[in-house]
């Protein structure tokens, strides 16, 4: 079995990005793989078994980019390639980044792209789904070995069977991944990453900007003001939280 | 920060952050520090990712990480214990100086002991002869193709996990120049493990006295030449405490992070005790501390990984590390206050952690005399 | 010209909130609800209601766990306007627009928290995790959006119509509900927490008639479910559950840090308590020092 991994990196820390009055400043260095990336690259090497193979794509840029291909090469992937010209947390164009994305893995084999589901990136899989013409399967939190799958919704699962080829996208509770040795970091820290260009035709992009929302601070004493209630009522009318 | 770490430091960095995260939850550490031991298996993991051999060529079966590197991954361990860094670290560092003093051979024996998962431990004390060397009486008498040791070592790190040991003994009453090391496996009979110290700090690090008697070693165990012991022990010293001030480092870095997040939450006369100035002068002194420690460390682990013997400067780091070191844990525990004299905290633990840092791999005492007689060296007229 | 776009599949759990309805169309003044189910003819009077023009597009063998076949019946309906098509931001919502917007070849931007509609463009912003940074994205043209917003739903007459789909009886996945499923605690918009503040068991009824009002679940802090005024499930905090509402009321709680843990990411916080040195303040948007009990009591008559 051939296998693609495209994988990701995770807002954890929330200094990731600082403000400075209507500045953003972005810490790249405060980001690695995401959970549901560990876990659909472990889950990858898993199916691959000895005959199959598990190939690393992303679409992190720069030092993100490097750094979660290491990750997820000392977990076991053979090789590892890097989309650059996008970015896989923009929204705008990443229909755009999926169509070059499936141009690119279209004749070469795969009966499985995987995909870690990341809170806060733009989703591609239904794209490169719709594009492959592969079956999609989402959220899954659960793939047996005769590939019963689940997929998680807010109350509930859906349950079936898997059909390749396939898109899956993965959470991070699927399989619980083993940490790579410190070995195999190293290793992975010496292979060659390959990168292709993804010559996106277009302007449109979004924009990180501080959260202009800001919280309001404001206790009304009902002793002092016997229309308290009133006023907080008409501050949640004006401030939209209450319609 | 003012370290600027390489990407694959980051990696190296973040990848043990993800195991101390996993493996040394806070609830763990509480329980294994009062109980005064950690359990064989919570080591599993760490082999599993090669921490036990992180400094050790390939070629012996280790990861290959640089001093520095290496450096940088155990000073983050030691943010969750240091007992248990500590642990890891002596028995790479035992190893690294077979592979300095012995032949290839007893290198591979060594290593090959080890890279399944096993521990190693150095053993020079004696409980009449600690800093000084000199002093030293257990015996190693040599009949045949054997040497039979006789004796009792004192707080011999890792002497109770250990699988393989270097001891030092006295083969010729010539002082320090009288002293040979061997290699010598565990399971070697006449060696009886005395009972776990009930120490202050640093209470997931094994601490034995080590029993000798009679207890016959192959010539071909002799590290280096009769009457060498002594250069195999700096040499061993050097590199444990250069890796003693990293594991500092990470103490501190733990205080500072406590410290810090407790002060900006903590509030007193209706503000954050951070505010006031007298806080903000602790974390000031502590975060300048950390820094620094942690730029003299870095440096010593770069001249290690040159090939220098960093004699004056691996002392200079660890005095001036472990020392700053108590200062900085203290203001911790005085930051909290009176929530920080109690174990609901990790601040206390750190205090008594650290104090320990300024006793091994020679005291804070026997360093300073390293550096002056260094220095005094460097003036002395030819 | 906008489309909010829902399911209502009896067999399932998983269905929008009129809130969100009511949030969406606050932003759009031309919105058009579009509802696929497989029992219309109970749905007349729920949207009949709800001031937003209704299509209720009905077939029996309708169920959500298609989703293939869902997003095609969608595409199919939509592909030749030029519209933006917004659904809920829930994982249902997610998984359908997702596979619409591939259909249509245009961008789906999830997850949006703040829409200003302008003349030529729909401004959206989707906040970044913790942090104090948005991503603001701009689309031009037709595309997929889904939203986190909120709105009191106001009862207004709307024009409902029902129209025939046709889907086919495939065999889907199956659907198994979550054992928790039935705590609506965990997936409320808004909810409305009591502590020992109301004093005793019938401070509860107030709050629970408020609840109703606000379309909210009702949550307690652990002594308020020691001593049996709510069921355990009820609980927030370290002890019980975690939630992250876009709107927490907060009545006769303190906020010590083992309740708090559980609900201070959630988006708006209202506290109400008698000590204005409460912690619960420090999270607060809006407080009022004051009788939890007569604050509920004006809110009722109020909202």
């Amino acid at each position: 079995m051939k296998i693609a991994t495209i994988v990701k990196s995770e807002l954890t820390d929330p200094k990731t990005y600082t403000t400075h009055r209507t500045k953003v400043f972005y810490h790249p260095e405060k980001l690695f793989l995401s959970d549901s990336d560990k876990a659909a690259v472990e889950l990858a090497v898993k199916i691959a078994g000895n005959n199959g193979q598990v190939d690393l794509f992303t679409l992190e840029q720069g030092e993100v980019g490097v750094r979660v291909l290491h990750e997820a090469l000392a977990m076991g992937a053979a090789s590892a390639t890097e989309f650059v010209g996008s970015d896989p947390n923009d929204p705008a164009n990443a229909y755009l980044a999926a169509e070059k994305v499936s141009e690119y893995l279209k004749d070469q084999g795969y009966d499985l792209i995987l995909v870690g589901d990341v809170v806060g990136s733009a989703p591609i899989a239904a794209y490169l789904a719709e594009n492959l013409g592969f079956n999609l399967y989402e959220n899954v939190t659960r793939l047996s070995p005769n590939w019963e799958y689940e997929t998680e919704l807010d109350r509930g699962q859906l349950k079936g069977k898997v059909q390749t080829p396939a898109v899956l996208t993965v959470e991070a509770n699927a399989i619980e991944p083993e940490l790579p040795s410190f070995p195999a970091l190293e290793a992975a820290q010496k292979q060659t990453i390959k990168s292709v260009a993804l010559n996106l035709d277009t302007e449109e992009a979004s924009e990180v900007v501080v959260n202009q929302t800001q919280h309001p601070h404001v206790i009304w004493n009902l002793d002092e003001e016997p229309d308290a209630v009133e006023k907080l009522v008409a501050a949640l009318r004006q401030d939209g939280i209450m319609k | 920060m003012a370290l600027q770490y390489t990407e694959q430091q980051r990696e190296y960095i973040h990848l043990a952050q993800e195991f101390g995260d996993k493996y040394l939850k806070p609830e763990l550490i509480s329980k294994w520090d009062k109980a005064g031991e950690c359990p064989k298996e919570a080591f599993n993991p760490a082999f599993d990712l090669g921490l036990h051999m992180l400094e050790i060529p390939k070629e012996y079966g280790g990861a290959g990480l640089s001093f520095e590197d290496s450096a940088l991954v155990f000073e983050k361990l030691a943010e969750y214990d240091a007992g248990y860094a500590l642990t890891l670290i002596t028995s790479f560092v035992a190893l690294r100086c077979v592979m300095i003093s012995g032949t290839p051979d007893q290198a591979r024996r060594f290593a090959d002991i080890l890279k399944p998962g096993k521990f190693a431990a150095f053993t020079l004390s004696e409980a009449d002869s600690g800093s000084d060397s000199g002093s030293l009486r257990d015996t190693a008498v040599r009949k045949g193709n054997e040497y039979i040791l006789n004796g009792e070592k004192a707080f011999a790190t890792n002497g109770g996990v250990a699988d393989v040991y270097i001891g030092v003994f006295r083969t010729s009453n010539n002082g320090n120049h009288g002293l040979s090391a061997f290699m010598i496996p565990r399971d070697t009979p006449g060696i009886y493990v005395g009972k776990h110290e009930d120490k202050m700090g640093l209470r997931l690090s094994n601490t034995v006295p080590l029993f000798f008697k009679d207890v016959h070693v192959p010539v071909e165990n002799l590290i280096g030449k009769e009457g060498k012991g002594i250069n195999i022990a700096l040499n061993s010293l050097n590199l444990s405490r250069a890796f003693v001030s990293t594991l500092t480092v990470g103490i501190m870095q733990r205080a500072l992070d406590e410290a810090g997040n407790y002060a900006v939450k903590r509030e007193q006369f209706g503000q954050p005790i951070a505010n006031f100035e007298s806080v903000q002068n602790m974390l000031a002194d502590m975060a300048t501390s950390v820094e620094t420690a942690r730029l003299l460390v870095n440096n010593t682990m770069k001249m290690m990984d040159k090939g220098s013997l960093v004699r004056k400067e691996g002392a200079m780091t660890k005095l001036f590390v472990t020392d700053v070191a108590q200062k900085v844990t203290s203001d911790a525990v005085q930051i909290f206050g009176g929530y920080g004299y109690t174990r609901i905290y990790p601040v206390e633990k750190l205090m008594r952690d650290v104090k320990g840092f300024q006793i091994l791999e020679g005291t804070n005492e026997i360093q300073r005399m390293t550096i002056a007689r260094e220095v005094a060296k460097e003036y002395a007229k030819e | 010209m906008a489309y909010f776009i829902q399911f209502e599949d009896k067999s399932l759990g998983e269905n929008t909130s009129l809130a969100t309805l009511a949030g969406v169309k606050a932003n759009f003044s031309s919105l058009t609800n579009i509802v696929l189910t497989n029992h219309a003819s109970d749905l007349h009077d729920k949207y009949a209601n709800s001031g937003v023009k209704t299509v209720l597009y009905q077939d029996e063998n309708f169920t959500v766990r298609d989703l293939a076949q869902t997003a095609e019946f969608l595409f199919n309906l939509l592909k030749n306007s030029n519209d933006t098509y917004i659904f809920e931001d829930s994982k249902l919502g997610n998984l359908v627009a997702a596979r619409l917007a591939a259909k249509l070849a245009v961008p789906f931007i999830p997850s949006i928290s703040n829409i200003k509609v302008g003349p030529n463009s729909v401004s959206l912003s989707r906040e970044i995790d913790s942090t104090k940074v948005v991503r603001l994205s701009h689309l031009k043209g037709k595309g997929v959006i889904s939203v986190a917003i909120n709105g009191v739903v106001e009862k207004a007459k709307a024009e409902v119509s029902e129209k025939p789909m046709t889907i086919s009886a495939e065999e889907p996945a199956t659907y198994v509900e979550k054992r928790d499923a039935g705590n609506d605690l965990l997936f409320a918009k808004t909810v409305v927490a009591g502590g020992k503040g109301l004093q005793d068991a019938e401070g509860f009824k107030p709050l629970e008639q408020l609840a109703d009002k606000l379309d909210a679940s009702v949550g307690a802090t652990k002594a308020v479910t020691d001593v049996g005024w709510l069921p355990v499930s009820r609980m927030i905090g370290i002890s019980g559950v975690s939630v992250k509402p876009d709107i927490f009321y907060s009545f006769g709680i303190a906020g010590a840090v083992q309740h708090t843990t559980g609900m201070d990411q959630s988006k708006h916080i209202i506290a109400v308590n008698t000590d204005p040195t409460a912690p619960i303040f420090k999270l607060a948007d809006y407080g009022i020092v004051g009788d939890a009990n007569q604050v509920i009591d004006q809110l009722i008559n109020l909202v």
